[in-house]
């Protein structure tokens, strides 16, 4: 599993989006997103974006789910001081969006890597899985894996 | 009269000549047979397409290829089409003369002196469990087909089938069975008709090709059980196939099928096994229950004594135990058991924070806890995404350094422990990672036993 760290809006923060088994995306928080630095703010809230968490996918082989792209707001995530949107950051359809959140904002922040995710995607369809990949390897600048076994 | 005129119009081989006389002796043909044809090598035979004088061969070639086929037979003829034609237009000839010999009862008679001269015997109770059946079908290809798309019914009933479906599905051929339907009981006339021939004998023309004769030996399934261990990290329980290609080196179920098959001649060896693991979790304990369907055997008396000591001998990855006979609704069970049994493993594990005795202490006194788990990642390419709940009934931690632990799991069917180690993001709750605060990894995993017994029984 490749961890790359897609630089978006500044604004926006970092994202870290890691592809498990081939074909579902993770994207989390990244290392150098601010909400992650030594004395950030507590997360408060995180709220899906309103169509989402109707869409989620369905079924053997994870039909349906709703389509996201670079316009999409996946979450809007409050905190004791700023506000985050978190876009997202490729083509894609949505999976799963991590329902912990809801109880747990702070999960976020916790376990970014691990319980905190934010979304699992998938490709709109099977062969752009590894197009979508090289894209994201190609805009940005790869982080060294952290922490691994 | 009509059948002297057939006869003497040639169309018939001399076999056919004695069965338009209502000859009922079985010598008497093979007599005829023994002899040389006065065939023309050209044309075969207007009546039984050559059928007559081409059963000998095939028969003689199974049975030859079959030294050690057992059991009582039975016998099912399959006419072509084209001779199920020339057999109604035959009978329609005969008309009053009912003694002719209908092709089938014929090669019934031939076929059954050739078994019983090598020792075969006739089966009177056709649901005994030694009772195979040849099936013999008859091919034929030559001319004279196109009588019979007069007699093809169009389809009935269908209302305007999809652009897609009536691209797709060829056209109705015409069986036999429905060919006999059509042209059985009919008169001389209402033959000519329907067929649109001038004159009957016009249908029995000598065809160009003879017919020939597919055997094959049948026999109902029945069916083994055993207990598999599987000691290898790199075996699949199921032979592993993507896209075309297989991958890893063999799997349980064929170093299983593969000899028993062989051992009884059966053309193919159903596999059932109640539960799996994965490809690199072991099997252990007493085994898991499997059950095997044997399909269309050819050697019965075979002891599975012999048969589990040669699985065993065979390799070091997989060992069976237990093999002994059963009944089809064994199967059924196997699929029921799977989902009630409690399944028992041991796990070692790497626990990212620093193991403490009080971690231990407060994890080995849990009661049984239920676990809420969304279908994990790894399989959500097959599953359907949903959450299951299952019951943990036991956990047992033991140490082994500060950062490693072996875990005894005892928890009911369908629960994926890999998830429940490490979390599988959550999404698994709880789960070690959250019972231990801290990333949990699984590094080995066997299965101890799939059948334990509720303690409170």
């Amino acid at each position: 599993m490749e961890e790359i760290c897609v630089s978006d809006d500044i604004r926006m923060g970092a994202l870290a989006i890691d592809l498990w088994h081939g074909w579902l995306f993770v994207i989390s928080l990244a290392p150098s997103h601010p909400l992650l630095a030594p004395a950030a703010p507590k997360v408060t809230q995180v709220t899906f974006g309103a169509d989402l968490a109707e869409n989620e996918a369905y079924g053997k082989r994870c039909r349906g789910g709703a389509n996201v792209g670079l316009r999409t707001v996946l979450a809007e995530v409050s905190s004791e001081a700023e506000n985050y949107n978190i876009c997202c950051p490729i083509e894609a359809r949505l999976v799963e969006l991590n329902a912990l959140l809801q109880e747990d904002p702070q999960l976020l922040q916790r376990a970014p890597e691990d319980e905190g995710f934010l979304a699992i995607l998938q490709a709109r369809r099977p062969q752009d899985t590894q197009r979508i990949l090289q894209k994201l390897l190609d805009e940005s600048s790869p982080m060294p894996p952290a922490g691994e076994l | 009269m009509a059948l002297q005129a057939l006869v003497a119009s040639q169309h018939c081989c001399a076999v056919c000549a004695l069965r338009l006389r209502g000859c009922q002796e079985v010598a008497s043909y093979q007599q005829v047979l023994g002899s040389s044809g006065d065939e023309n090598a050209n044309e075969s035979c207007g009546l039984c397409l050559g059928l007559l004088r081409a059963w000998q061969e095939p028969l003689r070639a199974l049975l030859s290829e079959e030294p050690k086929l057992e059991g009582e037979y039975l016998l099912s003829i399959d006419l072509p089409v084209v001779g199920v034609l020339r057999e109604q237009i035959l009978l329609a000839l005969a008309e009053e003369e009912a003694t002719v010999v209908e092709l089938k009862d014929l090669l019934q008679w031939l076929a059954q002196e050739e078994l019983g001269s090598r020792g075969f015997v006739q089966a009177k109770e056709p649901l005994k469990a030694d009772v195979f059946t040849i099936h013999a079908t008859g091919d034929y290809s030559g001319s004279g087909t196109e009588i019979l798309q007069s007699l093809q019914t169009p389809r009935s009933g269908t209302s305007r089938p999809s652009k897609k479906r009536r691209r797709e599905e060829p056209p109705a051929t015409l069986t036999a069975s429905a060919a006999t339907k059509a042209l059985s009981g009919l008169s001389k006339d209402e033959l000519k008709t329907k067929l649109g021939l001038g004159d009957l004998s016009e249908g029995l023309q000598r065809p160009s090709t003879s017919a020939t004769l597919r055997l094959q030996i049948c026999r109902e399934g029945f069916f083994i059980r055993g207990r598999y261990l599987k000691l290898s990290r790199r075996l699949p329980q199921s032979p592993w196939v993507i896209e075309g290609e297989r991958k890893g080196d063999g799997s349980v179920e064929e170093d299983i099928t593969t000899p028993v098959a062989k051992y009884f001649g059966a053309s193919e060896v159903r596999f059932h096994a109640e539960g799996r693991e994965d490809i690199d979790v072991r099997m252990l304990g007493p085994g898991r229950p499997f059950v095997l369907e044997v399909k269309n055997a050819r050697h019965l008396s075979i002891k599975l004594a012999e048969v589990q000591s040669a699985v065993n001998a065979a390799g070091d990855r997989v060992e069976i135990s237990e093999l002994r006979e059963c009944q089809a609704k064994d199967m059924a069970c196997l699929q029921r058991d799977a989902e009630n049994h409690r399944k028992r493993y041991l796990a070692v594990c790497w626990s990212e924070k620093c193991l403490s005795r009080k971690d231990v202490e407060q994890l080995n006194q849990r009661g049984p806890f239920e676990v809420q788990q969304k279908t994990p990642v790894r399989v959500l390419h097959r599953r359907a995404l949903a959450t299951r709940p299952r019951t943990v009934y036991a956990l047992k931690m033991e140490v082994i350094n500060q950062h490693y632990f072996k875990l005894q799991v005892c928890a009911q069917a369908g629960m994926y422990i890999k998830e429940f180690v490490h979390g599988d993001l959550g999404r698994t709750k709880p789960s070690m990672r959250s019972f231990l605060q801290g990333q949990v990894e699984i590094l080995q995993l066997d299965v101890e036993g799939v059948e334990e017994e509720d303690a409170e029984k």
